[in-house]
């Protein structure tokens, strides 16, 4: 094992007992009483709502979004800035039946009116024959700190519900967004 | 009266202090007495440089004054700096490099290659478990990406095409092609 190796398994090792002091917990505590952050499974409920686990089931936050961030660093630092401003990434994706969709496009209309008795601002909101996409952003000031997406896709038979916290800029999330291909992550495909 | 020759006469002049000190050699003081017993006047030479030299370390010592001793270490100091600059000098002016050329060379080579190899050198992959979250991190953000680009493909034909351009299109047909 090369020298450069062990420094980065130490500093790795180092993070992840961070991590679990009581440091590391209050970081994550610290998302999540954060203003942008939402608890997907208590606001959303897709679990009892569909009455099974989510397929996708993301959640990036303390130290590990940090890591993620270092780790980009080098390959695209433009994503490691990005990164580097965000504090989690939590997605809930569930694959669903056309029944099902129907049902979560009605279900989604509730998860709307509590984000926004929560304080978040309605962004986008597209229905039609074939899909339901909600977005929402969190403003501190004119900051956005937290972002929500809810997307029902009929034709897909695919539910997605993300929440992403920290300084957003999504301008930059769409032009970054674009250099990555969402066939790349095999969980729906 | 003269018993000595003038070279002999000059070597015991020259010898007198040391001898008065103590300081001759075994061979010299017995050459020194051999002529000094040749000519006996100068005995008193002898006895008066020895008078001489008790006088002498009979007067107490003296210290030396803090600021002239500053001085003087100062310029010992100086003159030390300068004897190791100039050996320092004259070491590198001796050196004969052309027999360290190759080896010279290997050096300069090897520092080439180590460079060479960290230099652009991709770093070790993280973890499985980064990796993956890297992974998940992406593609939210190209979720995020088509979802923006989709919208504003729907809002853009579904809205400003069929509900703006179209009726104005409609009704001011004339007016648009102006």
């Amino acid at each position: 094992m090369n020298r450069s190796k062990k420094i980065f398994i130490f500093i790795f090792v180092c993070i992840l007992i961070g991590g679990l002091t009581p440091e590391g917990a209050s970081a994550r505590q610290g998302v999540r009483t954060d203003p942008g952050f939402i608890d997907l499974d208590r606001v959303g409920g897709f679990d009892t709502f569909f009455n099974r686990d989510p397929k996708i089931d993301v959640s990036i936050e303390g130290a590990l979004m940090k890591l993620v961030a270092e780790a980009s660093r080098t390959e695209d630092p433009e994503l490691a800035t990005l990164l580097s401003k965000l504090k989690g990434v939590y997605v809930r994706g569930y694959e669903t039946t056309k029944a099902e969709s129907e049902r979560a496009r009605k279900h989604a209309n509730k998860i709307g009116q509590d984000l926004v008795d929560l304080g978040w601002s309605s962004v986008i909101r597209v229905r039609n024959e074939t899909e339901h996409f909600q977005m929402f952003a969190k403003y501190k000031g004119e900051m956005v700190i937290g972002m929500v997406a809810l997307s029902i896709d009929v034709e897909a038979n695919e539910t997605t519900f993300l929440n992403i916290v920290g300084n957003i800029d999504p301008g930059q999330i769409g032009r970054i967004g674009q250099k990555f291909n969402i066939g790349n992550v095999p969980n729906f495909n | 009266m003269t018993l000595l020759e003038n070279q002999d006469r000059e070597w015991l002049n020259s010898k007198i202090e040391a001898y008065v000190d103590g300081d001759l050699s075994l061979v010299d003081k017995q050459r020194f007495e051999l002529l000094l017993d040749a000519e006996k006047a100068l005995w008193e030479d002898v006895h008066l440089a020895g008078k001489i030299s008790s006088s002498l370390r009979a007067i107490p010592d003296e210290s030396c004054p803090d600021r002239v001793l500053v001085n003087v270490m100062a310029h010992v100091r100086q003159d030390i700096r300068q004897s190791i600059w100039t050996h320092v000098q004259r070491f590198f002016l001796n050196l004969n490099v052309a027999h360290l050329k190759p080896a010279l060379a290997v050096v300069v080579l090897f520092l080439v290659v180590i460079t060479s190899t960290q230099i652009g050198r991709p770093t070790e992959n993280p973890p499985i478990e980064v990796a993956q979250a890297l992974n998940d991190v992406k593609w939210t953000l190209a979720f995020l990406s088509e979802a923006g680009r989709s919208t504003a493909a729907t809002v853009k034909s579904d809205v400003i095409e069929d509900q703006v351009v179209g009726p104005m299109s409609r009704n001011f047909p004339a007016k648009l092609e102006n």
